[in-house]
This record gives C-alpha cells, sequence and structure tokens, in this order.
C-alpha cells in the first residue's frame, strides 16, 4: 500500500510539474493561432523528454552520480564544457522567464506592478533553494501545479465541436491565413518547451539527492512514463481551450491574463482562482527546480559538493551560485525586459541548445562501465538515435525561422 | 611589417577606402530609411492585427467581466493598452513609401484611435464605471481594424 502510494504521488508531482511558463504561454499561443494543428508536436516532443528523462534517471539510480558529473568524466572536459554551456545557458534564461512568470502570475491577483513583485518572488525562490526540503518542494509545488487541471476540465465544460478539433489534429490542417514558416517556428518553439534540457537535469539529479538505486527504477519509470505523458494532455488542454475561445476572437496571447481566459469563461471567479493557484505553483515550482538545475550543472562539472541533502556550508559554492543566479535573475527583470518574452526566447533557444543536452545522456547511458546490467536496450537506444535526428532538426531551423518570421509574428 | 614609405603611402588610401565603404552606409543612418511598398505594407498590416489582437481581447474581457476578478480584469486592460500603444508608436516611426502616403495617415490615425480608446476603458475599469457601453464600440472597432488588416495586404490603389 506505501509503495502504491509512493507511485501516486510520483505521478501525481511529475503530472503537476511537467507544466512550466514556456509551456503556458506557448500552447495558448500556438492554440489560439493554429488550433490543434500542432498537437502532434506536443506529443513527440513528450515522447522525446520521456525517453531521456528515463535514460537519465536510470543512470543516476544505477550509478548514483548525475548526468553532468558524468559526462565530464565519459566524454572529456571539452565536451563537458560544450554541454554545460549550451546547457546551462538556456536553464539560466528559463529561470528568469519562471521568476517572471511568477510575478506576472501574482500581477493578476494583486494589480501590482511585475517588476515590483520580482525581488519578493526572488527572495523567496532563494529562501527555499536554501532552507526548504527537496522532497517537500518538489511534492507540495507538484501537487498545487495539478490545479491545472482545471484547464482539461474547462474545455469539456466549453463544449467544443470535437470533430473539428480532431480534424485539425488530425490532418495538421493549418489555417489559411497563417504561413508555413511560421507554423515551423511555433513547432520548433513547442519542441523546444516541451523537450526543455533543464527537466533531465533536474530529474536525474533530484534522483541522486533522493538516493535512488536500481531498486527505484521502476518507480522512476512509472513517473516518467505515466506523469510526463499526462503533464502533456495538461499542455493539449491549455492549447485546446486556447483554441476555443481566443481563437474565434482572433486574439494572439502575449499575456497570462490571456491564457486565464477560458477558464474563466467556463467557471467564472471561482476558475479563474483555480487557474491562478496553479499559474503560481506550476511557474514557481520551476523556478526552484530551473535554479537548482543551474546549481547541479555548474557544480557536477567542476566537482563541487552540491545538492540540498547536504548542509548549506558543506556545498557553500553551489549555494553561493544560487544566490548569484538569483541575483542575475532579478537583475534582467527589473530592466522591465517582458518576461513573455524572456519566455519565448527560452523556448527557442532550448531547441538549439536539445542535441548539446541529449546526445552526452545517449552515450552514458550505453556505458557498461557505469550501468552493467541497466544499459540501454535496443529500444532506448532506437528511440534515442531517432530523437537526436529530430533534436538536430530543430537546433537546426529554430534560430534561422526565429530571423525570419520575426519571433513567429 | 612594411618600412614606414610604403604605410606613408598606403595609410591615404586605405583611410579613402574606408570612408567610401562605411561613409555611404552612415550617411544614411542619419536619415529615416524609407521601406519599399510591400516592406510597409507587412509592417503596417503586423501592427494593425497586433492591435486588433488587443481590443478583442479587451472586449473578450468586458463581456465577461463579472467572471474575473478586478485586479485581473486591470492588468488584461493595462497590458493590452500599453501593447497597443507601443505597436502604434513603432509604425508611426516608419518612414513610409510615397505609394503609401494617404494609407499612412489613415493606418495611424485608426491605431491612434484604437489605442485611446483602450485608455478610455482603462479609466472606466480603475474608477469601478459601467463598461457594457464600451463593448459595443471595441466590437466596431476590432471589426474596423479587421477590415483595414485585410485590406493592407493588397496595394494602394
Amino acid at each position: 500500500m506505501k509503495k502504491l502510494l509512493g507511485i501516486a504521488l510520483g505521478v501525481l508531482t511529475a503530472i503537476g510539474g511537467f507544466v512550466d511558463i514556456g509551456d503556458l504561454v506557448t500552447n495558448a499561443q500556438v492554440g489560439a493561432r493554429f488550433g490543434l494543428s500542432l498537437a502532434w508536436v506536443v506529443m513527440l516532443g513528450v515522447l522525446g523528454i520521456c525517453v531521456f528523462a528515463e535514460m537519465s534517471g536510470r543512470v543516476a539510480a544505477v550509478s548514483g552520480r548525475a548526468t553532468f558529473d558524468l559526462v565530464r568524466e565519459r566524454l572529456g572536459p571539452r565536451m563537458g564544457l560544450l554541454n554545460l554551456v549550451g546547457s546551462m545557458g538556456v536553464t539560466l534564461l528559463t529561470f528568469v522567464a519562471e521568476i517572471g512568470g511568477v510575478a506576472l502570475a501574482l500581477q493578476l491577483v494583486t494589480s501590482v506592478n511585475h517588476v515590483l513583485l520580482v525581488p519578493a518572488v526572488a527572495l523567496l525562490v532563494w529562501l527555499i533553494l536554501w532552507r526548504g526540503r527537496f522532497s517537500v518542494m518538489e511534492d507540495v509545488l507538484g501537487l498545487l501545479g495539478l490545479a491545472l487541471v482545471v484547464f482539461a476540465v474547462a474545455l469539456v465544460h466549453l463544449g467544443p465541436d470535437w470533430s473539428a478539433l480532431a480534424h485539425e489534429w488530425l490532418t495538421v490542417d493549418k489555417p489559411g491565413e497563417e504561413s508555413w514558416s511560421t507554423w515551423a517556428f511555433y513547432a520548433v518553439a513547442l519542441f523546444g518547451a516541451a523537450m526543455t534540457p533543464y527537466e533531465v537535469f533536474f530529474f536525474s539529479s533530484g534522483g541522486v539527492e533522493e538516493k535512488w538505486t536500481a531498486k527505484d527504477i521502476g518507480l522512476m519509470r512509472a513517473n516518467v512514463l505515466i506523469g510526463f505523458p499526462l503533464g502533456g494532455l495538461l499542455s493539449l488542454a491549455i492549447a485546446g481551450s486556447a483554441s476555443v475561445v481566443l481563437g474565434p476572437e482572433g486574439i494572439t496571447v502575449d499575456t497570462l491574463g490571456q491564457v486565464g481566459m477560458p477558464v474563466a469563461e467556463a467557471f467564472g471567479k471561482i476558475g479563474l482562482a483555480v487557474a491562478i493557484l496553479g499559474f503560481v505553483a506550476a511557474t514557481f515550482g520551476a523556478a526552484c527546480e530551473t535554479g537548482l538545475s543551474v546549481g547541479y550543472s555548474v557544480a557536477q562539472y567542476f566537482g563541487w559538493q552540491w545538492g540540498k541533502y547536504v548542509r548549506p556550508d558543506v556545498a557553500a559554492r553551489f549555494h553561493l551560485l544560487l544566490g548569484g543566479v538569483t541575483l542575475l535573475a532579478v537583475a534582467v527583470l527589473v530592466t522591465s525586459v517582458d518576461p513573455i518574452m524572456v519566455t519565448e526566447m527560452s523556448v527557442v533557444f532550448s531547441a538549439v541548445a536539445l542535441p548539446l543536452t541529449y546526445f552526452p545522456i545517449l552515450v552514458v547511458a550505453n556505458d557498461h562501465d557505469y550501468m552493467g546490467e541497466h544499459v540501454n536496450g535496443r529500444l532506448a537506444n532506437g528511440l534515442g538515435s531517432f530523437y537526436l535526428v529530430v533534436v538536430g532538426v530543430a537546433a537546426a531551423l529554430a534560430i534561422p525561422l526565429m530571423i525570419w518570421t520575426r519571433m513567429g509574428a | 611589417m612594411g618600412n614606414r614609405a610604403d604605410m606613408r603611402t598606403t595609410a591615404p588610401r586605405v583611410l579613402l577606402a574606408l570612408v567610401l565603404l562605411v561613409g555611404p552606409p552612415l550617411l544614411a543612418g542619419c536619415a529615416p530609411g524609407t521601406p519599399d511598398a510591400g516592406a510597409w505594407r507587412a509592417d503596417a498590416s503586423r501592427a494593425t492585427g497586433d492591435v486588433r489582437s488587443e481590443v478583442a481581447t479587451v472586449g473578450l474581457a468586458l463581456r465577461r467581466h463579472d467572471d474575473l476578478f478586478d485586479s485581473y480584469l486591470q492588468t488584461m486592460v493595462v497590458d493590452a493598452e500599453e501593447a497597443a500603444g507601443a505597436a502604434a508608436e513603432k509604425l508611426s516611426a516608419v518612414q513610409p513609401p510615397t505609394a503609401e502616403l494617404e494609407r499612412h495617415e489613415e493606418v495611424t490615425s485608426t491605431l491612434d484611435d484604437a489605442a485611446s480608446l483602450l485608455s478610455e476603458v482603462r479609466i472606466a475599469v480603475v474608477r469601478h464605471e459601467p463598461l457594457t457601453p464600451y463593448v459595443g464600440r471595441l466590437t466596431a472597432t476590432a471589426d474596423e481594424l479587421d477590415g483595414l488588416e485585410q485590406r493592407l495586404r493588397r496595394p494602394a490603389g
């Protein structure tokens, strides 16, 4: 019974923790402009993140060491540094976007300008990174993130033309007035949002924090293979509800307030309160995860003591770094840069960094010395190789499409 | 390394080449560049679409204002007003090509009117005034912007 509860809790927190500011904004933008014609990209991205999260979780469970730790050792400092710079740069950008996202969500209930809220939000994030217990942070914020299920319920309640939605989904039916280049840009952005690198760093480092062993592989797989796809359904529900409510009005999404409108239309103030709770939990949880991921990746590369399972004074450099990146995020956001724009940039650059993140994981998961009998099988290698081609194409297209379409304008 | 005499004869030539290469673009940078008619239409159409989206957002928010918290509605309206103002201002800074001068007047004036309407709505929302009268005006403005956006996809004349 206890084991079953553990699996249920893991799956629920994986669902609630799946969506972040990038998923919220990008899915709503795509839903409003393209309906469900890009739903296949979300599905492709969710399967991809499942493949690599399972691999990195397995590596952590078997070796007791996290991704960057092994990447540098297995592929050498140069490849490790390339991996670090690409992935950490994107994760840092995502961290800035998530803190901005929390401030934007709080602005919706306080009407205080988000720039004024940023220092308080950042202080709270830093306090949790410094003092909060890892399991409490992950479980509480993950469970509160489940409030976003309100988007799925709202979609059903709104009573859309399901056959029209299914037609868009299955026929990849792009609206006539949109260009294929813009459609392709958003496909890459959605893919980047679904496969954002920090998720695997956080997942594998979290496994080390929670002292996974080979016995925990089953639980880890349940979290990934059930939790992540259900989290992906939340992304599709956000896109679907935006398609039903915002699409017919010709609204292009550029604020978090617009993202919540379908829920307000379906359930009024009560539904909206639940959605805002979901926004805050999802972005706050992701801010903690991305902040930690920056610290994890740097500390693991340089061989510093890291993690929340050791006292802060033992992992002083790790905690100093967390404080430093939090200050950096505040410095960026108080310039009045639009957090939504930072989010859009982060998902595009996430697509660019994907090969740097996922290629080393595939190599390490194939190393018998680390993995023993748990080395990648044919299925994992087949899927991993397929996804390396896909992420390579997405990475190559991301910047040219961003310039060509002027960020999908 | 060349000797000093070589440098004396080469240096003015290099300077002249640099002036010829860099001068015209720098001088051109002093005056606003004039986009061709197609590029201006694309910019104008994008700005009109952006403002239309903001007007439609506020229209939707006002229709559902009983379902929104005051702070939520205020934030949405302020965001829309700022975004519409920025889009209108950005387009007004673009030098219109001669063939599109007439439409430039029409577009900038329509965008300014839409931004002013959003400012009126923001004042009404913050002052808790009745909002129903604005719904019709917002719908009409969104329709007008939609028509203008469609027309901007074709050359003038």
